[in-house]
């Protein structure tokens, strides 16, 4: 009896063990990475740069704090063109970093709107996505299709 | 009697001499040796002076074209103070984005060694030069008065590319900017300021922005706003030797 105990408590463990696999558990986003693949797909006009986390941070304006890392491509200021992709220190963080980015879009929206107004749609159609504690922030010349990219990117 | 009490007073006399003598001694055996006056180092004459690595002193105070050096860093630890469209009347009234208070009150914040300005982009447009090269003096008038110590530049309007310079939108073209730059000149001359002819480490030989130098014909990229950073850089090094 004890060996017919053990060996059904043995199958239950392989089962949950199968069952976890199947799940599949995602591997963290690596955002320098994230933004070399979205930057393939996405449609940018402008000269575009490559920040770290702390460039990004600056450019942003995002506190440094909230961050375990982070990676950027930032155009010329020609256009408002730029791409972000953060990995927060825990999930309120990222909640936090989405507010930066809207504060971020805003000031961009009332800054370009007297100077490059043509630049204002695509601040206004910004793409901006929280999954857990990734967050993705895209300014791009096409953001419906920016979109489709940042979801299937998130959603893998 | 007489004479000993004399012999007594004299002696006394002596032994208090001698004691402020001894006291006088002391004090100054005990008082702080003067300060030194510091070492200098001054470098020897063939020496190179080590080239800065750090800007913190300086600032920059103007138009969207200043973001390139934010984009870039090419100044390390240099100030930016602009906001995208600013000219010489709405600096008085328009914060940097995300602040409140307007851009020429930032200098209220810190002392420079250094200030650069760049107007006139958003200003080829207005009807009276005149009144730009006036108002570009209430600006610099401004600056005196709250940076009383640093050295002030004007800097020239940059080139646009042929392109944006054939479109003529607002008056953007090289010849309106040429014009400009000669009145910037002379508005030098009469502030006292100094003049940096950024414009001449841009163009090419048609005078307009080379195309490979900037995404939109306007704002340079990357590698032109390292040549605009070396000339800033360069001209503070000469100041600092002159």
């Amino acid at each position: 009896m004890m060996r017919n105990t053990c060996k059904r408590l043995l199958c239950a463990a392989a089962a949950l063990a199968m069952l976890t696999g199947c799940g599949g558990t995602k591997t963290a986003l690596v955002p320098q990475d994230a933004v070399a693949s979205l930057q393939s797909q996405l449609a940018f006009t402008d000269e575009m740069t490559e920040k770290d986390k702390d460039g990004a941070c600056t450019f942003y304006d995002v506190d440094a704090a909230l961050v375990a890392d982070a990676a950027a491509l930032v155009g010329s200021g020609a256009t408002a063109e730029s791409l972000s992709v953060w990995q927060a220190a825990d999930a309120d963080a990222a909640k936090q970093i989405v507010d930066a980015l809207e504060t971020f879009q805003t000031g961009w929206i009332d800054g370009y709107s007297d100077y490059k107004p043509e630049e204002v749609p695509k601040l206004e159609s910004a793409v901006l996505e929280q999954r857990g504690d990734t967050v993705v922030f895209c300014v791009t010349a096409d953001n419906d299709g920016a979109a489709d990219a940042v979801k299937q990117l998130l959603d893998r | 009697m007489m004479e000993g009490n004399k012999l007594k007073t004299k002696r006394r006399r002596i032994a208090l001499a001698v004691c402020a003598l001894v006291l006088c001694g002391a004090a100054i055996g005990t008082a702080a040796p003067a300060p030194e006056p510091p070492a200098v180092t001054e470098p020897a004459a063939d020496e190179p002076v080590a080239p800065r690595t750090d800007y913190a002193d300086v600032a920059l105070l103007g138009n969207s074209q200043i973001d390139s050096f934010r984009i870039y860093d090419t100044l390390p630890g240099a100030d930016y103070l602009y906001r995208v469209g600013l000219t010489v009347k709405t600096v008085f009234e328009k914060p940097m984005i995300n602040e409140t208070v307007p851009v020429i009150d930032k200098l209220k914040d810190k002392q420079y060694g250094y200030i650069f300005l760049l107007f006139g982009e958003n200003e080829l447009g207005w009807g009276y030069p005149e009144i730009f090269i006036e108002e570009y003096g209430r600006v610099i008038d401004t600056v005196r008065e709250r940076q009383p110590d640093a050295r002030v530049y004007i800097q020239s309007i940059l080139p646009v590319s042929a392109e944006v310079s054939k479109k003529n939108e607002d008056n953007t073209n090289n010849a309106r900017i040429e014009e400009y730059n000669t009145l910037l000149r002379r508005l030098a001359e009469e502030k006292n300021v100094g003049y940096l002819d950024v414009a001449a480490v841009m163009k090419n030989e048609q005078g307009c922005l080379p195309d490979d130098a900037s995404a939109d014909g306007v704002h340079p990229g990357k590698a032109y706003c390292q040549k605009w950073a070396d000339l800033i850089a360069e001209q503070i090094k000469e100041d600092s030797e002159s």
